[in-house]
């Protein structure tokens, strides 16, 4: 995968940035049950500046519950992670970033969030940290609403599963070419 | 998929494309036991399981004794707790005798998905101790060991063969021999989400003479236990509700059923799990 990487083209200023560190985390706050969970690892994004793409790539399989019988439930009951083993982001920044300026930025990207096999349009907010060594520190929050993305909770569950839940993530982005 | 018509740069990076990498599976069984008999499935670390499991008596009875219903139950309350993923232990007390047992489980493989390791394989060791009217105490006590190879075929069809291996120091009848080899078969048919349809059987690995020649058989009255399960889950709990053609409700009872009678019975299963730190 890094060979296809380094082949793509780059014209101009265009820059990939790769992630080395990316944890997603989400809390589920129902009435009867509070429910958390963390993907620490086996996520994968790349930020292409320039055509200002952003590509999100996190298995589903990564989340660890402390409660395994709800991670259980999560994989094979709502997610159905045998069947969608990933949820995607792939977007494009709003407004460019200046990489050569250190300092933090607000950054928006726009489009499609792809969970449990369903796409939906989104804009996505977030804190951009550009470092002086080059590095990007990205981090911010969401809501999704499982019903958008066709997780069905049964009605006898909903006091125990949120409406909305809210995902949370912290990444970190090296240059992929430091040339 | 629809995925792979985004722009060039999402084709180029391949990640798109590459196969899942090989992950263990998960629930091949959705509780620790069918109906009568182990499954594959451990416990995972640090958490406990309480089950509650009742056989009534034969439905042959009729509405007159409600099935079986009316002429009470054998209870079995069972407690288990993984220190690993990989080791349950388990303590029980059935109402036949009554009856005490320790147990161990053990996963030693588990099959992974898509292609790598085709089955899970484990172990089950028991030792059971009656609480009943004995010459020694030795006589009292039986021992089981199993061999668990299970693998699931798809999200919806899981299957399960077993070598069981049962040593009881005192025979039940003196035509009735000490070590018994069985081979249990489980099935699991997941058809809707929260609903599975299980079936059981254990078939014997012994030729049981009492057919032909009386006086020289093995052990009178027995017959290959079978049994249908219905598990309906419900978040924490697990409902098995099922018939099985069983003597009791003990692996003793269940794997060498020594008659013609189907009962009825349930399995209440509750697993409690270590509290959420980050929730706290």
């Amino acid at each position: 995968m890094r060979t296809y990487l380094i082949t793509v083209i780059l014209t101009g200023y265009a820059q990939l940035y790769k992630t080395d560190t990316l944890f997603i985390s989400f809390y589920s706050d129902a009435p009867l049950e509070k429910i958390s969970a963390e993907s620490r690892k086996g996520s994968y994004s790349v930020i292409h500046f320039g055509p200002d793409t952003v590509y999100v790539r996190v298995p589903i399989r990564s989340f660890e519950f402390p409660n395994k019988l709800m991670q259980e439930h999560f994989n094979e009951d709502y997610l159905e992670s045998d069947r969608y083993p990933y949820a995607y982001f792939r977007g494009k920044l709003i407004a460019p970033i200046p990489l050569n300026e250190p300092g933090e930025y607000a950054v928006s990207a726009e489009g499609d969030l792809i969970i449990h096999g369903k796409a939906r349009h989104r804009l996505l907010s977030g804190v951009f940290q550009v470092l002086p060594d080059k590095r990007l520190i990205l981090r911010g929050k969401f809501l999704v609403r499982p019903a958008d993305h066709d997780i069905k909770i049964p009605k006898m569950l909903w006091q125990k599963i949120a409406e909305e839940v809210e995902v949370r993530f912290f990444g970190q982005y090296r240059p992929e070419n430091a040339n | 998929m629809g995925l792979l018509c985004g722009p060039l740069f999402w084709a180029q990076n391949g990640s798109l494309v590459e196969a899942p990498e090989k992950v263990p599976v998960t629930a091949t069984f959705k509780g620790t036991r069918l109906l009568n008999y182990h499954t594959i499935q451990t416990l995972p670390k640090n958490h406990w399981e309480f089950r509650v499991a009742h056989r009534f008596g034969d439905v042959g009875s009729g509405i007159k004794r409600l099935w079986g219903i009316d002429d009470g139950a054998r209870v079995r309350l069972s407690l288990d707790y993984a220190p690993w993923n990989f080791l349950t232990l388990g303590m029980e007390r059935s109402g036949e005798g009554p009856l005490y047992n320790v147990y161990l489980k053990a996963r030693l493989l588990t099959q992974t998905t898509p292609g790598g390791i085709p089955v899970s394989v484990g172990y089950y060791g028991a030792v059971f101790y009656a609480d009943v009217p004995a010459e020694t105490w030795e006589h009292r006590l039986q021992y089981l060991h199993q061999l668990l190879v299970a693998r699931k075929f798809s999200r919806r069809f899981s299957a399960q063969v077993g070598l069981a291996y049962l040593h009881q120091n005192y025979a039940l009848v003196p035509t009735a021999p000490n070590d018994y080899f069985l081979l249990p078969l489980l099935l699991r048919f997941k058809t809707l989400k929260r609903l599975t349809i299980g079936a059981e059987a254990a078939l014997p690995l012994w030729e049981n003479k009492l057919d032909n020649d009386a006086p020289s058989s093995y052990l009178p009255g027995y017959a290959p236990a079978i049994g249908l399960v219905i598990e309906i889950e419900t978040g924490g709990h697990v409902f098995q509700l099922g018939v099985s053609r069983v003597s009791g409700i003990a692996e003793p009872y269940t794997l060498l059923n020594r008659g013609q009678s189907w009962r009825f019975g349930f399995n209440i299963s509750r697993i409690f799990s270590p509290k959420d730190p980050s929730l706290q």
